[in-house]
């Protein structure tokens, strides 16, 4: 961004203390202002957040979401991100531990439980054989279990991540933590990082979409898709594939498309003023919302229509159109990048398996759990593949930990359910496309899958990988706020150069 | 009481000992044991006469100035013990030089100091005691300013005896440093600044060996009848273990004596005289003897592990260039750019500081020609005409765009007749036409085409017959069409 825009833009962020700059910026100060803010005051931050200015004054009218170049040539130009919320158990799918099966039923001894935080866990509790037969699959040789049979067919596009490690072992901070990069309130997440670092390509659609199934959304709320502390214009949209694809999208009754434009202009002028008069970034952010709404009108409800795919399409993704299932999410989201959407996640809830309730436990609703993605995710995979977009599109897969090797009971009586407790030092997530190897497994755990043993991939430096595929240096792609630079990785992270091809 | 005639014989003494010294002690010979023990002395006995010079020199200073009454006397007595100290410690270095292992160069120029430094402590005092027939003071002030000269030049030369050129200066502070012109232990190290066109064996081998090794084994000493400092006399080694086993550094002589264990009486580099080598150094050593030691791979063209990239980037290795991106080109004229923008062409640059463009035409019409006439085809490297209405023989323009490496024609109105005009894009990589009519004819175009690495051809008019001819061809390329695996 250049140094006219800069200036700008900071005068913007200062004036926004209202009333108290209000009254003196029209003098002196403004102009004191304008100069004195030079490149370095805002130098880290990556091109222009806020555009150009909402279209008056430099270039066409494209506003915060035009695209802007990352720090260097990127591997991967849209990420698909399937969160599986409520942490599957990596033992019942890919970390497969023989000798666990052994010990299966035995107390763990207390070395296992020294140091560690349990959600649930007390006592003495029995080591938990898999819940699940395992084989090897492709010329990779990759562990995948019984429960994922269409996955295991394209198990050489995969990169698995055996030994990831989060520092949170409750659902709503882990997921905050997975996507903000802190376990608390307030950061912005993963996508919102994204698209406000790279713009968005198509600007009839969001930027960031994100599309929920299961019966509820993600324990930590529209926070893991929110836009913190940046503008508001950088957070996940949420579409559905039922009814409205964007709650109050579609006119009211009664008022027609053009009648809709004029009032739109009509704001977008009076908001301009507004703009003029106090500054505020935010106003920008307003108008480019509306705009977008607008275009979206148009766009939106075609992208989201999966009826006009062809009946084998449904048939590999295991679609049904009119439902809102992971299936449908899935296809939605290969049209999104397809469109040139730039972040798309999904959530698919159901996840926490403790066994203390049939519709979680691992002997029954953890099943229906992978019925319900293994082949559409397996579809993405392939027709992405077809496509020629896997090699620009990098799909992540994962939940916001693991489970451990223990046998969770909470009860303490005989229970038909069987369930793991949450587990934060080792889980595994996996990766395909974008620039990632193909076939290929990194970290290990140890025999019974409690600990991570090498090739240990932390959460932050999972989020330093994911940007650097997407072109950035996780360093650099930084946002003022409080009075420092605020990044997604924290004071973390490492890109895990191991993994890429 | 030190009489001038004492003092005339000394110096008569001490100049016939250290002519016995310099012709009775060989540098390149082998004395006993025991002067070989009393060599290893040399760097604690040097002080002594450092010190007691330095007193004595205080001593005259003090009198001088008349702050104190020393005894003129006591004076030249320390002057005197300093004078035998210094022959003592000459001695002693001479015989610890025969152990070998130091600059030549450097260490005759160390002993001639020593001997210079006896001798005119001995002549100092020789003119202390003599009648006053010549200009006393004058003289002793140039003795003893030389012997101050001597002591400092000669002290530093014997800590880069010791220890390796630039020891003193090791920890100076960053102004000190740059004064001196030295450059930055890391980054300067080795020569990583063009890897596309620096060899591994210039750029990261040669440095390594000529810090750590050619100071025995180059062009001065060939200790061992071992030479490492060019390439001719590595290629020239005749040895009884083969120096180099290109591809099994552990049948390497060169690997093999720089990973054994601390205490091994083959360990190079030997611990009395230099410092370790470093884990890195012998990493990427390693690196390039398994890799086969090559002196003709560019340090891009070389297979790096993450580890060798993880050492490298730490002496300052930038991401490795390669391709369409070693090129140096010039940035684009952005109003070019604009009025391309305004032709609703998406049109990117790759990344920041980046002249490379990234391309979408949507529907512009006759996109590649706006392209052309604005003058930046020739910085197009990734071509996105996917929905234009563009046709085969447009494609014949693709030649005004040598820097593509992604061309993206799905859905376009082709039968690959224009395929013809992508087999001389050098740099081309992807080629994605799914969803087109193209046939056999089509894609055997691109059977010379040998630097594709993927093609996309699924939902086309393209039989199994033609595919697998230009699997064939293209045996390295990924060649998808659709097929559940």
């Amino acid at each position: 961004m250049n140094a006219f825009d800069e200036a700008r833009l900071k005068l913007a962020q200062l004036q926004t203390r209202r009333h108290f700059l209000k009254s003196f910026s029209s003098g002196m100060g403004g102009a004191a202002l304008s100069s004195l803010v030079g490149p370095a005051a805002y130098g880290s931050v990556v091109g222009s957040p806020l555009g150009s200015s909402g279209g008056s004054l430099l270039g066409p009218a494209l506003g915060p979401l035009s695209p802007r170049p990352p720090h260097f040539a990127p591997k991967a130009k849209q990420v698909i991100f399937l969160h599986m919320a409520g942490a599957p158990s990596q033992l019942e799918l890919f970390d497969y531990k023989p000798i666990l099966a052994k010990l299966n039923g035995q107390i763990a001894p207390p070395s296992f439980l020294e140091g560690k935080k349990f959600a649930f866990i007390q006592g003495a509790p029995k080591l938990l054989g898999p819940q699940a037969t395992f084989s090897q699959h492709g010329q990779s040789g990759a562990w995948i279990s019984n429960h994922l049979p269409h996955l295991s067919t394209v198990a050489d596009e995969i990169t698995f991540l055996k030994a990831m490690q989060t520092d949170e072992f409750n659902h709503a901070p882990a997921q905050l933590f997975m996507y903000s990069g802190s376990p608390r309130l307030g950061r912005p997440s993963l996508g919102s990082w994204a698209v406000y670092g790279l713009g968005t390509e198509n600007q009839n659609l969001p930027g960031f979409v994100v599309l929920l199934s299961g019966a509820a959304g993600p324990d930590a709320g529209a926070s893991v898709y929110g836009s913190g502390f940046l503008p508001t214009v950088f957070q996940g949209v949420q579409c559905r594939s039922k009814g409205d694809p964007v709650l109050f999208l579609s006119d009211p009754d009664g008022v027609p498309r053009d009648m809709r434009k004029a009032s739109i202009d009509a704001i977008t002028k009076i908001n301009q003023q507004q703009y003029e008069e106090t500054q505020d970034p935010e106003i920008l952010t307003r108008i480019a919302q509306y705009e977008l709404a607008f275009r979206m009108q148009m766009s939106v409800p075609e992208a989201m229509d999966i009826s006009t795919e062809p009946a084998y399409i449904h048939a590999e993704y295991g679609t049904e159109p009119g439902e809102i299932s992971f299936a449908n999410n899935c296809l939605l989201a290969r049209r999104l990048v397809e469109r040139g959407v730039r972040f798309v996640q999904l959530f698919h809830w159901g996840w926490d398996s403790h066994g203390a309730g049939e519709s979680e436990a691992l002997n029954h609703g953890f099943l229906d759990r992978c019925k319900q993605t293994d082949q559409a995710i397996t579809a993405l995979i392939l027709d992405l593949k077809r496509r020629g977009l896997l090699d620009e599109t990098l799909i992540v897969w994962g939940g916001e930990f693991g489970r451990t090797p223990m046998l969770e009971n909470r009860s303490g009586q005989d229970n038909p359910f069987v369930g793991r407790d949450h587990q934060n030092d080792a889980f595994t997530m996996w990766m395909a496309g974008g620039g990632v190897k193909r076939g290929f497994t990194h970290g290990e755990t140890d025999e019974v899958g409690l600990e991570a043993v090498s090739g240990r991939v932390h959460v932050h430096d999972l989020q330093a990988t994911i940007l650097n595929q997407l072109g950035f240096d996780h360093t650099r792609l930084t946002f003022p706020f409080q009075g420092r630079d605020f990044r997604l990785t924290d004071v973390g992270g490492r890109v895990v150069r191991e993994i890429l091809a | 009481m030190i009489t001038a005639r004492f003092a005339k014989w000394n110096l008569i003494a001490v100049l016939a000992l250290l002519l016995l010294a310099f012709f009775w002690i060989d540098p390149n010979g082998r004395s006993s044991e025991l002067f070989r023990f009393a060599g290893r002395l040399h760097p604690a006995i040097v002080h002594l006469p450092i010190g007691l010079l330095i007193g004595a020199l205080f001593m005259v200073v003090v009198n001088r100035l008349d702050w104190l009454n020393i005894s003129e006397g006591a004076i030249d007595l320390v002057l005197l013990l300093g004078t035998w100290a210094g022959v003592k410690a000459v001695f002693l270095g001479s015989w610890l030089a025969q152990t070998g292992g130091y600059a030549e160069d450097l260490l005759f120029l160390h002993k001639l100091m020593g001997y210079g430094i006896a001798v005119l402590s001995a002549a100092i005092l020789f003119l202390r005691t003599s009648s006053p027939t010549f200009n006393k003071p004058a003289l002793s002030l140039v003795g003893w300013a030389a012997i101050v000269i001597l002591l400092v030049v000669g002290g530093d030369m014997g800590g880069q005896l010791t220890h390796g050129r630039g020891f003193v200066t090791e920890y100076a502070p960053g102004f000190v440093q740059s004064m001196l012109g030295n450059p930055n232990p890391l980054t300067g190290r080795l020569h990583l600044g063009s890897p596309g066109t620096t060899t591994v064996y210039e750029g990261i081998v040669s440095p390594i060996l000529a810090n750590k090794c050619t100071f025995c084994h180059g062009e001065g000493r060939q200790n061992g009848r071992l030479q490492l400092h060019t390439q001719e006399a590595i290629e020239a080694h005749e040895g009884d273990e083969p120096l180099i086993v290109a591809g099994r550094p552990e049948e390497s002589e060169l690997i093999k004596r720089v990973v054994l264990p601390e205490g091994h009486e083959d360990q190079m580099p030997p611990p009395m005289r230099a410092k370790p080598i470093s884990h890195a150094d012998v990493e990427l050593l390693k690196w390039w003897v398994a890799s086969g030691a090559s002196f003709d791979a560019t340090i891009s063209d070389t297979e790096m592990p993450t580890s060798i990239f993880f050492i490298l980037k730490q002496f300052g290795l930038d991401p490795l260039r390669t391709g369409v991106f070693a090129l140096d080109l010039p940035p684009a004229d952005s109003l070019a750019l604009a009025s391309l923008r305004s032709n609703g062409l998406r049109i990117d640059l790759l990344a920041e500081g980046e002249s490379l463009l990234s391309v979408a035409c949507g529907s512009a019409n006759a996109c590649l020609t706006t392209i052309q006439e604005a003058g930046v085809s020739d910085l197009v490297t990734w071509l996105d005409l996917r929905g234009s209405s563009v046709t085969d023989s447009d494609l014949a323009s693709l030649a005004q765009f040598p820097k593509l490496t992604r061309l993206n024609i799905a859905g376009a109105d082709i039968d690959g007749s224009g395929f013809e005009h992508l087999v001389g894009l050098e740099y081309l990589e992807y080629l994605n036409a799914y969803d087109t009519k193209v046939n056999d004819a089509g894609i055997a175009h691109l059977a010379s085409a040998k630097q594709i690495t993927a093609v996309y051809l699924w939902q086309t008019a393209v039989t199994q017959d033609g595919i697998n001819q230009l699997r064939e061809a293209l045996p390295k390329a990924e060649i998808n069409v659709g097929e559940i695996e």
